[in-house]
C-alpha cells in the first residue's frame, strides 16, 4: 500500500497559498483570488478562515451567564468577560480554564440558537453589557464522554 | 432591554426542550435540528417517527446532486463520482435511495447542519468526498471499490479501511493456522468458522 | 471600507462555508466563495488547521509480517491509546487473535498497558510493525479464537 510521503510537503505549500490567499483577497483582487483558491482545494487540507478581530467592536462585554443541567431549575448566572469576536470554541475553552468544565460536557444556547464551535458570539447577537445566555452542563454519560478521553485531556 | 430580554425567554425555551430531551437520551443537537422540522409536535417524538424518511430524503438529494454534477460541468465531485457509477448504476438505483450513501452519514450531516436540509445535503456531499479522498491517499485507487466499502461500513473510514485491506491479509490468516495439527482433526470448529464468515 | 457590521455574520457564514469547501476539495464551490469575499475585500487570515482528522486519528502504517511474508496496510490508532487496545481493535478489525500479535515501534517489542505515544507515535505515516506468530506458538485453538471473537 502506497504510504503517506507527501503530507509535509503539501502543509508549507498549504501555509504559502493560504496566505497568498488571505492577501488576494483582502485586496479584493478577484481572480488571483479564485486561482489561488482553486490550487488550495486541490491540496484539500483543513484550513481555517477567520475574519480579523479588528473588524468586529473591540470593547469587552459582560455577558450573564445561566448555568443549568439536567437537575437544576434555579437560576445560577455567573458574569464573565468576553469579546464579541470571541468563537464558541474559544468560550468553552475559557470556561474549562476557569470553571473546569470540560468542553465536550459545554452546550452554550444564545437566543433561539445552539451555538456551534466555530461561530463568534458576535453572529449570535452578543452586544452589551448585560447580554444573556445560557450554558447547559450535559452529564458526562450524556455526552458519551470516555474515561479514557477525560484523563488524557 | 427589551432585546435581552427576548434573548433570554428563547433560550430559557430551548434550554428547557434540552433538558427533557437529555432524560431520553436525546442529544441538544438532535433536539436543536428537530425543533427546526417537527412544526410544534414534540421533537424527540418526530425525531423516532420522521427522521428515517428525511434522512432518506437527504440522501435522495445528495444522490440527484451527484448525478447533475455529472451532466453538467467538471467540479472535482464529478470526477470522483463518475467511475462509481458504471459498476453500481444497477444496483444503487434499484433500491431508489441513491444506493451509495447511508442514513448514517446522513444524520451526522443533518446535526452538523443545524437540521437545515440543504445545507446537510451538501455537508453530506462534502464528507463523503473528504472519506474518498483519504482512501485515496492510503492507495485504494478503485473508486467503485472504496464507493461500496463506505457504503457497507455506515459511511465509516475505519470501517471501510478494514474491509478493503482484509483481502491483502488474508494469506497470514492461513499461515496462522498452517501448522495447526488440531483444526483438521476436529469437524466441528472449521464449519462453525466458515458459517460465521 | 465596504464592511458594515450588519454584514458580519453573513460573512461568517461564507467563511466557514469557505474553509469546509477546501477541506473537501471541492474546487468549484471554494472559488465562488472566494469571489464573493474578494469582492467585499475581506480582511482574514486563512491557515491550515491544527486539527487532526476526526479528533486525534492517525494512519498508522503498519508492516505486518510473519515467517514467510510481509505487506503494509494502514490502520487508523489514536495515539493515546495501548497495546492493548490496539491488539483488540486488530482482532475486531482484521481477525487476528492478540495472542498471535506482536507489536515492534521503533526498537522495542511493545509491552501491553504502555500507550502508542510512548513508544513515539505521533502522527499519521508514523510505522509500527506487527509480527504474527502462529497459533501453535501462541497456544490458541480454533476453539477459543471463536469464543474470544464472540465475547
Amino acid at each position: 500500500m502506497a504510504c503517506k510521503v507527501t503530507q509535509s510537503v503539501d502543509l508549507k505549500e498549504a501555509e504559502k497559498l493560504a496566505q497568498s490567499l488571505s492577501e488576494a483577497l483582502s485586496c479584493g483582487d478577484t481572480e488571483e483570488a479564485v486561482q489561488l483558491c482553486q490550487s488550495l482545494a486541490q491540496l484539500s487540507v483543513p484550513v481555517c478562515v477567520t475574519i480579523n478581530s479588528r473588524v468586529y467592536p473591540q470593547d469587552a462585554i459582560r455577558l450573564w451567564v445561566e448555568v443549568q443541567d439536567a437537575q437544576s431549575v434555579f437560576n445560577c448566572p455567573v458574569t464573565i468577560m468576553v469579546s464579541s469576536f470571541m468563537t464558541v470554541a474559544q468560550l468553552k475553552e475559557k470556561i474549562n480554564q476557569d470553571y473546569g468544565f470540560h468542553p465536550v460536557l459545554q452546550r452554550w444556547v444564545i437566543g433561539k440558537r445552539l451555538a456551534q464551535d466555530q461561530e463568534t458570539l458576535y453572529s449570535h447577537g452578543i452586544r452589551q453589557d448585560g447580554d444573556r445566555v445560557f450554558l447547559y452542563i450535559l452529564s458526562a454519560r450524556a455526552a458519551h464522554l470516555t474515561r479514557h478521553k477525560h484523563t488524557i485531556d | 432591554l427589551k432585546r435581552q430580554n427576548t434573548m433570554r425567554k428563547d433560550g430559557l425555551s430551548l434550554i428547557q426542550q434540552i433538558r427533557e430531551a437529555e432524560k431520553r437520551g436525546v442529544s441538544p443537537e438532535e433536539v436543536y435540528a428537530a425543533l427546526c422540522m417537527c412544526g410544534g409536535s414534540n421533537p424527540c417524538d418526530w425525531l423516532t417517527s420522521e427522521l428515517p424518511h428525511l434522512l432518506d430524503e437527504i440522501c435522495a438529494m445528495a444522490a440527484s446532486v451527484q448525478l447533475n454534477y455529472k451532466a453538467g460541468n467538471s467540479g472535482v465531485l464529478s470526477t470522483v463520482e463518475r467511475d462509481g457509477e458504471e459498476s453500481e448504476d444497477s444496483g444503487a438505483k434499484a433500491t431508489g435511495e441513491g444506493g451509495k450513501l447511508s442514513r448514517a452519514e446522513a444524520k451526522l450531516a443533518w446535526l452538523a447542519a443545524g437540521g437545515d436540509t440543504d445545507r446537510a445535503v451538501r455537508q453530506l456531499l462534502r464528507d463523503r468526498q473528504v472519506k474518498m479522498k483519504e482512501l485515496h491517499s492510503l492507495g485504494f485507487q478503485d473508486k467503485a471499490q472504496c464507493e461500496e466499502a463506505l457504503r457497507l461500513s455506515g459511511g465509516e473510514l475505519k470501517g471501510a479501511l478494514s474491509l478493503l485491506q482484509r483481502p491483502i491479509l488474508e494469506p497470514f490468516h492461513q499461515h496462522i493456522w498452517a501448522d495447526q495439527p488440531e483444526a483438521p482433526i476436529d469437524p466441528k470448529h472449521p464449519d462453525k468458522e466458515r458459517m460465521c464468515r | 471600507e465596504q464592511w458594515s457590521s450588519a454584514s458580519l455574520p453573513l460573512t461568517e457564514e461564507v467563511c466557514l462555508e469557505l474553509a469546509r469547501a477546501i477541506e473537501a476539495g471541492d474546487t468549484q464551490a471554494a472559488s465562488q466563495h472566494a469571489s464573493a469575499l474578494a469582492r467585499q475585500k475581506a480582511v482574514l487570515t486563512i491557515q491550515p488547521s491544527e486539527k487532526n482528522y476526526a479528533d486525534g486519528e492517525i494512519s498508522l502504517t503498519v508492516v505486518v509480517e510473519d515467517v514467510s511474508s510481509s505487506c503494509c496496510v494502514t490502520v487508523k490508532v489514536f495515539p493515546y491509546m495501548t497495546v492493548a487496545a490496539l491488539k483488540q481493535q486488530v482482532f475486531l478489525e482484521y481477525g487476528f487473535h492478540p495472542r498471535v500479535q506482536r507489536w515492534v515501534i521503533g526498537q522495542c517489542l511493545c509491552t501491553e498497558p504502555r500507550s502508542l505515544a510512548s513508544y513515539g507515535v505521533q502522527k499519521d505515516g508514523d510505522t509500527a510493525y506487527l509480527y504474527l506468530i502462529s497459533a501453535r506458538q501462541a497456544r490458541i485453538t480454533r476453539q477459543l479464537f471463536q469464543q474470544d471473537l464472540e465475547s
